[in-house]
């Protein structure tokens, strides 16, 4: 099967200001995909590019092995939900169903149904009368009861509260095993990804700083505790992502797929979210050139 | 797509039908009346032999409708273009739904063509039918008014045409501007400039113009008039020059250039500007103005107006060539919003 979303040296460029450059990724089918970076990474433009929204200023993007948009059956296989969920303020819930049967062929009407019933929507209710939560909710449904293949959703978690945000992410995971769907999903915050998501892209600035599968991950990042020393001298199949010193100890994040065999370290598990910290950290100082070793804690 | 763009015009559609169903009730009502009023007065009045009296009675029958088809016949138009056109595609663009709406299994072009489909054969249908009822109010009076292109803009089937562009108008200016209260203010901008361009610019342009010389009368000191009986009927007078016996422009619309100055002198009068006449006696104040002398001096000195207008013949080409001019525009308008859309906003 190839891949749900594959892109090369892709570019989009707003006037003069890159939105997004030189962005060369791959996901896999089958998995669930957090899509996390900074606000400005370019997440919501590459999202847009995928979903035919935007199209590329240059490089190459395919979608489920197609170019995104290019027709009205390659639309019906990507479900799409956008940032803050644009919905039609002046009409009612069951017009936003009518209008999900009406555009889609594919259209689910009893799985439409079931789930407004599930959250507990009223149809006659308008969709300014609804909650953030609500609203979230309308628009996966409606994405999901088009029957894609492939679910985009951008920042869809960002205006929920906590509670909404798990029922949200609940709804996601039912669906998401029930019809065997790819999704890809972007958000900066890690905690929510971490509860639902198996893969991870970590993009920074465009480009993808890591990439892959969460559990492979967090096995082959470690941190490592011990008294202060030239980096110099670690083992060549040691990646440092993270480096901070103080006076007599260093404290690294390193990523190897070696054992660490080195007595005098502490090897300790890492989270994911210091561990898409750590990688942040790497681009932004990369990016103000300022080596991540030289950075020492007072 | 045609279900949702149909549900999403619902409430605009039957108010414009609303308001089409009322029109037509009041319409039928007074105008009956008024063809009643025509065929009892200004049809027999030549039997009476006081037709003057008859017509402007006539003519000012139901003036407050009149004056409200009129307004409306020339505002529906703008306003179609402003309410329907601007934010059908701004609206979108403005509050985010674009994304939804264009991430459905429909291309973008497909459902662009049945908005601009639907909402627009509704914009000409509405203006077409309110058009042809105001047309047919109106029969009697334009008939007995005799002045067919002063009500040009307002007849027939140049309002289609009006809507058509002002429709069109307004989407692209929603597309390519994305917010939909400048869109909206260009689009009056921009269909109240085309309109006047066109009226101005173009329209006495469609055909060359007639010339046609007539004699003048003298109505009133000191101002002249083409005599009424020469006149061509029903035409639209372009321009009204008054010329001298050598064929030279010496002034129009009825006065002479620098106003038109008698001198009485020992010779006669003399027309400044213009030249005396020897022989004609100035007149006395007080013995019944200055007409009968005045008009004998025009005519020695053979003024002359020449008429430059298009004849009422031409009334049904001009609609026709007028409702051409703004289709195409609109077409063009339409073409260039595709491709905003599709090329554009990516």
């Amino acid at each position: 099967m190839s891949a749900v979303l594959e892109t090369s040296a892709l570019a989009k460029r707003y006037g003069r200001r890159w939105a997004l450059s030189d962005c060369t990724l791959k996901i896999p089918p089958g998995h669930v995909v957090g899509l996390v970076g900074p606000n400005g990474a370019g997440k919501t433009t590459l999202l847009h590019l995928a979903v035919g929204l935007l199209a590329p200023t240059s490089g190459a993007i395919t979608v489920l092995g197609d170019r995104p948009a290019k027709g009205a059956t390659q639309l019906g296989r990507v479900g799409f939900v956008a940032q803050e969920t644009p919905l039609y303020a002046g009409l009612s819930v069951a017009d936003h169903l009518h209008f999900g049967a009406w555009l889609n062929p594919g259209w689910d009407e009893r799985l439409a149904q079931r789930r407004i019933e599930q959250i507990a929507l009223d149809p006659r209710q308008r969709v300014r009368e609804l909650s953030g939560g609500q609203r979230a909710q309308l628009a996966l449904t409606l994405a999901v009861a088009k029957r894609p293949e492939l679910l985009i959703l951008d920042e869809p978690l960002a205006s929920l509260d906590p509670l909404a945000r798990r029922e949200f992410l609940q709804n996601l995971m039912e669906s998401v095993a029930e019809h065997q769907l790819s999704v890809v999903l972007s958000s900066h915050l890690v905690s929510d990804l971490e509860r639902v998501c198996e893969y991870l892209i970590v993009l920074v600035s465009s480009h993808v700083q890591v990439a892959g599968e969460i559990e492979g991950l967090l096995a082959s990042h470690h941190r490592l505790t011990g008294p202060r020393r030239d980096l110099g001298t670690l083992p060549a199949s040691q990646e440092i992502i993270e480096a901070t010193h103080t006076d007599r100890q260093s404290t690294l994040i390193v990523r190897t797929d070696q054992p660490i065999l080195d007595p005098s370290w502490t090897v300790e598990q890492i989270g994911l979210e210091d561990l898409v910290l750590a990688y942040m950290g790497r681009a932004a100082s990369i990016r103000g050139s300022r080596p991540a070793f030289l950075r020492v804690q007072p | 797509m045609i279900r949702l763009t149909a549900r999403e015009f619902r409430t605009q559609a039957i108010v414009a039908l609303g308001a089409l169903v009322i029109a037509a009730i009041v319409l039928a009502i007074t105008g009956a009346s008024l063809t009643h009023l025509y065929n009892a007065t200004v049809a027999n009045c030549k039997m009476n032999g006081d037709c003057s009296t008859a017509t402007s009675l006539f003519l000012s029958t139901d003036s407050g409708v009149q004056g409200t088809l009129d307004f409306l016949m020339i505002v529906i138009p703008g306003l179609i273009g402003i309410f329907w056109g601007a934010p059908l595609l701004a609206r979108e663009l403005e509050t985010g739904t674009y994304r939804l709406a264009w991430t459905q299994s429909v291309t973008r072009a497909r459902w662009l063509a049945v908005k601009i489909g639907i909402v627009g054969v509704s914009s000409l249908l509405a203006t077409g039918l309110l058009s042809l009822m105001v047309t047919w109010w109106f029969g009697p009076l334009d008939r007995v008014n005799m002045s067919i292109f002063g009500s040009f803009d307002q007849r027939d089937i140049v309002p289609i045409g009006y809507a058509a562009f002002a429709f069109a108008l307004g989407v692209t200016c929603g597309a390519v501007l994305r917010r939909t209260l400048p869109a909206m203010a260009t689009t009056l901008v921009g269909f109240v400039a085309v309109r006047l361009v066109i009226f101005a610019g173009v329209r006495p342009n469609l055909m060359a113009p007639l010339h046609r010389t007539v004699i003048n009368t003298v109505i009133a000191h000191p101002t002249f008039t083409p005599d009424q009986g020469t006149l061509p009927a029903n035409a639209w007078v372009l321009s009204d020059q008054t010329i001298n016996a050598a064929g030279n422009v010496i002034g129009q619309n009825g006065s002479i250039n620098g106003g038109t100055i008698l001198s009485p002198g020992a010779t006669g009068l003399t027309i400044q500007g213009v030249g005396t006449c020897p022989g004609i006696a100035p007149p006395t104040p007080g013995t019944g103005g200055v007409g009968p002398a005045l008009q004998k001096c025009v005519d020695n000195l053979h003024i002359r107006d020449v008429l430059t207008y298009q004849p009422s013949g031409r009334y049904w080409p001009f609609q026709v060539y007028e409702l051409a001019i703004f289709l195409t525009l609109a077409l063009i308008l339409v073409g260039l919003c595709f491709w905003w859309v599709r090329r554009r906003i990516i």
